[in-house]
């Protein structure tokens, strides 16, 4: 039976294998099976190898040629050199044969032959880099925690320079610039060394390359793993051995065993190879353990999510309980056409519900979680809030979807009274409580806490006023940025006031819009301190975004 | 009165020089690891020699040489290491046997493939003779041509595959011929 064209091409594929010392053993029980069955395919076979022994015979005489040419030997000299050393001169020496003394001269000679082959590199790539200063980003993570003496412990979204990576626990997704991405899952320690590669130095990741990426490295404790259009998952154990799985496409693992032999095995989808510590390369079964996928992190940041929701739920009817709440509004459970947001604190008799006025509900923290957005000039909520507070805690979780021209204001009273309150973010990007006094405006402002990293992304901010202590804080993600002593003890009060805009403020125009989102905001009669704040933000804190550059990216 | 045996080495060597290139393309054929073969190679060389001097003059010394050679083979393929292809003594032994039957073919083809590696542009020849030498492999290929491995990978299949249907090629020709 003639081979189909289809079946010659794979069989070609599998003779270069065998030749390459690279079959796996499911491709190499598939030979052998074919070669039994198929008279034309044993054929073929035997004319491969006989041509592979006679590339051999021709690559020698080249290098014999090359060396008389040197050297000027005779025509009789080149026949004598052709004769393989290894193979057959020292055969006959062993054996006790006399030789013609150009056969020893020959041996001689060996060593001068072995002296051309250059054994110094186990590698020929060609690396082709590219010279740039960031190379990948950090593009999710789930629980990743980072080692204590990591050097650095890059954000979300921050872009990455060639550095080591320690992650002590949770995932990381990098996304290298041609394309790429890995997985890490902690404990692992890697190395960002271009914007196609790295070296696994220990632990685990998934990496996924597009056609693009093809020829993504990466290195491994006695080689490398390079791609050849792929998705594949990496394990470095912490005694120097490595297994390598592949999920689908090709990768060519080189290395060195022992003290100096090139190792290759080209791996295919479905194949695993384990390393040995000294680079003995052997193919096993299923790798030891599973690795971390995208499929599968997009997972866990779901479960993640539903989690962390679950941990905000409680939290919320904790908040709505407390007694000194004054007013909650959670976002949550609104219909799309609802112009009701109902405050949800349990101590007023009469809750402070919002009136919706041309804000368009949204996706929240969280899939399923309600949030309002502020981008029309009119957008706003109308509330009346009549009580006057000595001491108080503003929270909220927002999102700016640019940073504000003027101010982009979370609540503003009518400036009609005294401690009529406007908090917001200046255009400085400082979060500012401006309140009414007999004097004029006492303003209270932050350091600068919102810059470019912070548009787009839900952002927890915090001001308490304290009476006893007479002092202002600020609070960005439940961490302090700054205390200030209070001009004068007034009472806030935010009776007939606006969330997520303003109609009064004395440097911009006459009507504000956040220009962003708020999902969740409430007023406690209470200064909150930094525990109690930080604790706000790590149990609302949403999972991370997959996308995390948003509308900030370039 | 006991006599030396006539020294035969000047005999015994011609001969090797004559068919040692077919004795190790017997070999490799059945075991495809190039070094491998070659170890076989040598075991079967001591063998030859030891052996010589009950070789009859006149008779077939490659047929004889292979007989050695299979049974080194045989021999050999407990010690390999596990992670070498190894044929089944099975697959061997059909293996051998088409290939005694094909040897009239291949001779020419060893010719016809110096043919085609002159048709080969120098880059390529290059690259598939420095990866055939001793002792080199894929990465000394990829970088005597200034290739990435991965490419110096897909062009020796390419090249191989060329090589091959040239050699076909050439063949059928000249028996048309």
């Amino acid at each position: 039976m003639t081979l189909t064209d289809e079946e010659t091409l794979e069989l070609h594929e599998l003779l270069d294998g065998l030749v390459e010392n690279n079959l796996s053993p499911a491709k190499k029980a598939k030979l052998e099976k074919w070669i039994m069955e198929s008279d034309e395919v044993r054929r073929r076979y035997i004319y491969f190898m006989d041509m592979s022994s006679s590339l051999v015979h021709f690559a020698d005489e080249r290098i014999s040629d090359e060396t008389s040419e040197e050297k000027g030997l005779s025509a009789g000299e080149k026949i004598v050199r052709f004769v393989r050393p290894v193979a057959l001169i020292a055969a006959l020496l062993v054996a006790g044969f006399y030789l013609p003394r150009m056969f020893v001269d020959e041996q001689n000679d060996v060593g001068g032959l072995v002296s051309t082959v250059d054994k110094s590199s186990p590698s020929g790539v060609v690396q082709e880099e590219v010279i740039v200063d960031s190379v990948a980003v950090l593009t999710n993570t789930v629980r990743a925690k980072w080692a204590e003496e990591a050097e650095i412990k890059p954000e979300l979204g921050k872009t990455l320079e060639p550095c080591t990576l320690k992650l002590e626990s949770g995932l990381a997704q990098i996304e290298f610039l041609q394309g790429s991405t890995i997985v890490l899952e902690g404990p692992v320690e890697f190395e960002i060394v271009n914007p196609n590669g790295g070296e696994l130095l220990f632990g685990k990741l998934r990496a996924s390359v597009p056609q693009v990426a093809t020829g993504f490295s990466i290195e491994v404790p006695n080689g490398k793993v390079i791609d050849l259009g792929t998705e594949f998952g990496l394990h470095v154990h912490k005694g120097g051995s490595t297994e390598v799985f592949v999920y689908k496409g090709r990768v060519l693992y080189e290395g060195v065993a022992g003290e100096d032999e090139d190792v290759f095995r080209e791996i295919s989808g479905g194949e695993s190879v384990f390393v040995d510590p000294y680079g003995f390369p052997r193919w096993v079964e299923m790798p030891t353990e599973p690795f971390m996928g995208k499929a599968e992190l997009a997972y866990r940041s779901m479960e993640e999510s539903q989690r962390r929701h679950s941990a905000w739920v409680q939290l919320s009817k904790e908040i709505a309980q407390n007694p000194k709440t004054r007013l909650y509004f959670t976002f949550e459970n609104q219909d799309d056409w609802s112009r009701v947001l109902p405050d949800t604190s349990t101590s007023s008799q009469t809750p402070s519900n919002g009136a919706v006025i041309g804000c368009k509900w949204e996706e929240g923290r969280w899939a399923g979680k309600g949030a309002l957005s502020f981008k029309r000039n009119n957008d706003r909520v109308r509330l009346n809030l009549p009580q006057h507070l000595s001491s108080a805690t503003l929270a909220a979780w927002i999102k700016i979807e640019s940073l504000p021209l003027t101010v982009a204001p979370i609540i503003c009273a009518e400036p009609l009274s005294l401690g009529a309150a406007c908090w917001s973010i200046n255009k400085q990007g400082k979060l500012a409580l401006r309140v009414k006094s007999a004097k004029g405006l006492n303003v209270y402002e932050s350091a600068v806490a919102f810059g470019k990293e912070r548009v787009g992304r839900w952002t927890h901010v915090a001001t308490t006023l304290d009476s006893k202590s007479k002092m202002i804080s600020h609070y960005v993600n439940g961490r302090s940025f700054s205390h200030e002593k209070m001009i004068e003890l007034v009472p806030l009060n935010f009776e007939k006031s606006l969330l997520g805009h303003s109609s009064s403020l004395p440097e911009g125009p006459k009507g504000v819009a956040l220009r962003g989102s708020i999902d969740e905001f409430v007023l406690f009669e209470e200064a909150y301190q930094e525990d109690e704040i930080r604790r706000l933000y790590e149990i609302g804190r949403p999972n991370e975004p997959t996308n995390p550059f948003g509308s900030n990216s370039p | 009165m006991s006599s030396d045996p006539p020294d035969r080495s000047a005999e015994l060597v011609q001969l090797m020089m004559k068919y040692q290139r077919r004795i190790f393309a017997y070999i490799h054929t059945l075991v495809p690891s190039r070094s491998d073969a070659e170890d076989i190679l040598q075991e079967t060389s001591l063998t030859i020699c030891e052996k010589f001097k009950d070789f009859e003059l006149g008779t077939n010394f490659y047929s004889w040489a292979c007989q050695i050679g299979y049974w080194k083979v045989r021999a050999a393929r407990k010690k390999f290491a596990t992670a070498k292809v190894v044929f089944n003594q099975e697959v061997v032994d059909v293996i051998s046997q088409t290939r005694g039957e094909m040897e009239e073919e291949l001779d020419p083809r060893h010719g016809a493939l110096s043919r085609c590696l002159e048709k080969l542009n120098d880059r390529d020849r290059r690259m598939v003779l420095t990866r055939y030498e001793s002792g080199k492999n894929v990465s000394a290929a990829a970088q005597a041509c200034g290739r990435s491995i991965q490419g110096a990978y897909k062009a020796l299949t390419r090249i191989r595959k060329a090589l091959f249907d040239c050699v076909s090629f050439e063949v059928s020709t000249e028996q048309v011929r």
